[in-house]
């Protein structure tokens, strides 16, 4: 099939049944809207679509106006793209990203982004300090420079998922018994709950929210929800608060069961539904199996610092020989140390002896022992479990901060018969008895 | 501090003896919480230095508590006169804040190191130098912000200011600089990282020029949660947020909406975040960049000696005010109850902490939930203690206490005036040896 812009791309997305057996649930039918499938990766791309349906871009673009929205993700993404298509650039004002690679795509896309600061300790009373008073500020200031599309507050945001999102739902379905969708905006779960009302749909509106103490990104907590204007509580007959060690558990699943390559907040949705399934899988009072749908919001691979972050076990991690267990109790360390004075400072010249500095890179570019090599503890760690990368002939000088790693690197490459030493209190001592350093900016001039 | 509680006749005693409200301190507190930030260094392998922020209390005792495992930081002269008092070394003495004049004249001469807020001051600090003195630059929020984050300070020097000031050090040798110090207003964890990030980079840079500048001080701002947990914050902003938008009862004075009307976030009341105090600061140092590398290390093999001006966050739970009810009675629809303190010897600044103030009775009474609202002394419509209604399990009576465990070693000593002739709150310390209130010494 050829399209001739991208924007009609967005919507019509597939409704995937998976194997809830597999999950011990037999009386319902479990599907998933795969909102990730979007052409900018979100539902949030709906959400965009909607946001601007009632906006003249080439009014925008000859007026020199920005779009300007409170969003730290996927909407964020979706305005951008759809701004910068009609040549309208776009600023974000947001509680900061949390989300590294969100951001870098953010940056390469041109969107001017406006951070919140955190909660202040000693707060000032007087002081204004969320999103949307920092945007009203700003607008404000400026006032014909912005046009603001308040995805929280903006009704045509909920509209576009009761025209499109639950219109499609409801057309590969003909009865749902049950919705589950992360609430964020509350757009989509509000369009959900919309469309069942003036469709008379008696389907059960679940709501799906992050632990207070975590974070989950694109869903809020139950307290940032009154926040949001598009927000009803009595709408929804369950809200659940999911933690991220439960979404991550639930999306891996997803993806190595079901083929769902979706984020952290699918998972969450899918948690919420699996635990709300345990009381209320049931079939339907003709005996027939009820049907739940939830959705799957974006695409995994934004996510992937994140995920690493909270579950570090799946990307492996590296393991050494035992070479610290070495006691040194048992050896003379007088006799490996070298104190740091100017004697050293000859012995180094006259014996040509190799200084290992075993403090990282950037250390080591800051400032070190004229002549010394930089070879940080990991990459040392890494190379003796396998041998050693000097010379027997030339005696060694390991350097660390404060004498401790030194001692224990010396003792070592003396087990193995090299004429090795730690110097004394580190390069901290030397730096206090005045030797001489070379430092970054001698370095850059 | 439940010890202290517990020991009602002692508590009662002290009430019928000293004039109320009572500031009591506990100074085991303070050796506590130190201890706490003191591990955080030990465990993460970082050369690390804490200064207690005197500002936080006016409690010589609770300062006193510091000498030999610390130094204590100074914001005016009779913060220095107490600090000398007590015994510290002019080491162990730092300075902060706005300085007047006569204020930079008595650090030089005490030999304290300055933390300098401006290069004006460091050019009033020239004027007044005699001898050597040893200062730090103070670095304003935009100089070590994330850059997409626009939230000012009024202290410290911009890129500006810090140029001048080097050119000041460099005419003059008398002065040496030991570093750089900022202190961050927010509770946020990243921020923290990237400010400890870029001042660290910034004093790398100072040191091919000056080699002596060797430290960084990351201020306070550490936190303190008052023994409510993030969850109880958070139910609490839930349940007013739920009230406001369906139109609920707030139980607060007169619907008080602690600002919810102007915007989303509350305003006029801490909250406690996730991580108060030492937990806080590992959280930070903890932290690995995107590298893996933990922030700790990066400080460590600098060679950067760290130091912290914990203020509330080390006189946590360090004390309490205790508040003798006048009298008990109906007004409109409300159960009032007032008592002998005002707000600004309960609040910082306005600001409302949320943890409720423990009623102590002289005679039991029958469990009977109580919602009231508690009013201070002062001839002042604003004077109440807090504008959300209390709930006590007992009717309260007159001649009874009410104890607010968040404030002896901090807010009370902060904001208290003696408008109306009230006097401020009588200073006693409860020592576990002698279970007696004791009258602080008052230098």
């Amino acid at each position: 099939m050829i399209y001739t812009s991208i924007e009609s791309i967005i919507g019509h997305t597939p409704l995937l049944q998976i194997d809830a057996e597999r999950y011990g649930i037999v009386h319902t039918n479990v599907y998933v809207k795969l909102e990730y499938l979007n052409p900018f990766g979100s539902i949030k791309d709906r959400t965009a679509v909607g946001l601007l349906s009632n906006v003249s871009m080439d009014d925008l673009k000859t007026h020199d106006k920005h779009i300007i929205e409170s969003s730290s993700g996927n909407t964020a993404k979706a305005l951008q793209i759809l701004a910068a298509r009609h040549g309208v650039p776009f600023t974000s004002v947001t509680n900061r990203i949390k989300v590294p690679e969100v951001e870098q795509q953010l940056r390469y896309f041109g969107t001017t982004i406006v951070s919140l600061p955190g909660r202040s300790e000693c707060p000032d009373p007087n002081d204004s300090g969320n999103a949307i008073a920092t945007i009203n500020a700003m607008i404000t200031a400026s006032p014909d420079r912005y046009h603001h599309t308040s995805q929280y507050e903006n009704r045509d945001n909920t509209l576009i998922h009761q025209h499109t999102t639950a219109a499609e739902i409801y057309d590969d379905l003909s009865i749902v018994d049950h919705v589950v969708t992360g609430v964020g905006t509350g757009g989509s779960s509000g369009g959900l709950i919309e469309y069942a009302k003036a469709h008379r749909s008696a389907a059960k509106h679940v709501g799906v929210v992050a632990h207070p103490s975590d974070f989950l990104p694109g869903i809020r907590t139950k307290n940032e929800l009154f926040e949001t204007e598009l927000f009803n509580e009595d709408d929804f007959n369950d809200i659940l608060e999911v933690t991220s060690t439960d979404a991550l558990e639930a999306l891996r699943d997803l993806v190595l069961n079901e083929g769902i390559l979706a984020g952290p907040t699918t998972g969450a949705n899918f948690a919420a539904s699996l635990r709300y399934l345990q009381s209320h899988d049931v079939p339907r009072k003709n005996g027939d199996k009820q049907s739940l749908v939830f959705v799957a919001c974006d695409r995994i691979e934004p996510y992937m610092s994140y995920i690493m972050k909270r579950q570090p076990d799946l990307f492996g991690t590296h393991t050494y020989s035992d070479l610290y267990s070495i006691d040194l109790t048992t050896i003379d360390v007088d006799a490996l140390r070298k104190p740091a004075n100017a004697q050293t400072q000859d012995w180094i010249e006259q014996s040509r002896a190799l200084v290992i500095d075993t403090r990282g890179v950037k250390p080591f570019a800051n400032f070190h022992i004229p002549g010394s090599i930089s070879y940080p503890e990991e990459m040392l760690r890494e190379i003796l479990s396998l041998g050693a990368p000097f010379d027997r002939d030339v005696p060694l000088l390991f350097v660390c901060p404060i004498g401790e790693r030194s001692d224990i690197l010396a003792a070592i490459l003396r087990q193995r018969g090299y004429d090795a030493y730690g110097l004394e209190g580190g390069l901290l001592s030397w730096r206090t008895n005045g030797l001489p350093l070379v430092r970054k900016r001698d370095i850059d001039g | 501090m439940k010890r202290a509680l517990d020991d009602k006749n002692s508590l009662f005693d002290a009430v019928d003896t000293y004039p109320t409200p009572l500031s009591v301190g506990l100074p085991s507190m303070v050796h506590e919480n130190r201890d706490n930030f003191m591990d955080v260094a030990r465990e993460l392998n970082v050369r690390m230095r804490l200064f207690g922020a005197h500002k936080a209390t006016y409690s010589p005792s609770l300062v006193a508590t510091l000498l030999g495992h610390g130094g204590v930081d100074v914001a005016s002269s009779w913060e220095l006169r107490n600090a000398v008092a007590c015994g510290f070394e002019p080491s162990d003495i730092i300075a902060t804040g706005p300085k007047t004049t006569s204020f930079l004249r008595d650090l030089v001469q005490e030999r304290a190191t300055i933390i300098v807020d401006s290069p004006e001051e460091l050019d009033r600090l020239t004027a007044v130098c005699i001898g050597e003195v040893s200062v730090l630059l103070r670095l304003t929020r935009t100089m070590i912000n994330d850059q997409t984050i626009t939230k000012r300070s009024r202290f410290g020097m911009d890129q500006a200011g810090f140029t001048d000031a080097l050119t000041i050090l460099n005419r003059h040798p008398q002065i040496t600089l030991r570093g750089i110090a900022f202190h961050l207003d927010s509770q946020s964890i990243t921020e923290r990282v990237t400010a400890i990030q870029k001042a660290m980079d910034c004093l790398i840079d100072l040191q091919s020029q000056f080699p002596s500048a060797t430290v960084l001080d990351i201020g306070g701002g550490y936190g303190a949660n008052y023994g409510l947990s993030y969850e109880q914050a958070q139910l609490f902003e839930n349940t007013l947020k739920r009230a406001h938008k369906t139109g609920g009862s707030m139980h607060t004075w007169q619907g008080f909406s602690y600002g919810l009307d102007a915007r989303a976030q509350l305003q006029g009341v801490e909250l406690p975040a996730e991580l108060s105090g030492a937990d806080r600061l590992r959280a930070v140092l903890a932290s690995t960049d995107s590298d893996g590398h933990m922030l700790a290390e990066m400080v460590n093999e600098n060679l950067i000696e760290l130091w912290i001006e914990p203020g509330a966050s080390l006189f946590h739970d360090a004390g309490f005010v205790v508040a003798e009810i006048i009298e008990v009675r109906q007004l409109d629809d409300h159960q009032v109850v007032l008592v002998d303190a005002h707000r600004n010897q309960i609040c910082f600044e306005n600001n409302e902490v949320l943890s409720d103030p423990l009623l102590i009775q002289r005679t039991p009474q029958e469990i009977k939930k109580t919602e009231c609202v508690l009013l201070g002394h002062l001839c002042a419509e604003s004077d109440l203690l807090s504008y959300r209604h209390i709930v006590f399990d007992t009717m309260p009576m007159a001649g009874d206490l009410l104890v607010w465990t968040h404030t002896g070693a901090y807010r009370s000593h902060f904001s208290t005036s003696t408008a109306i002739g009230h006097t401020s709150p009588t200073k006693l310390v409860y020592r576990h040896k002698t279970t007696i209130y004791e009258p602080e010494y008052e230098s």
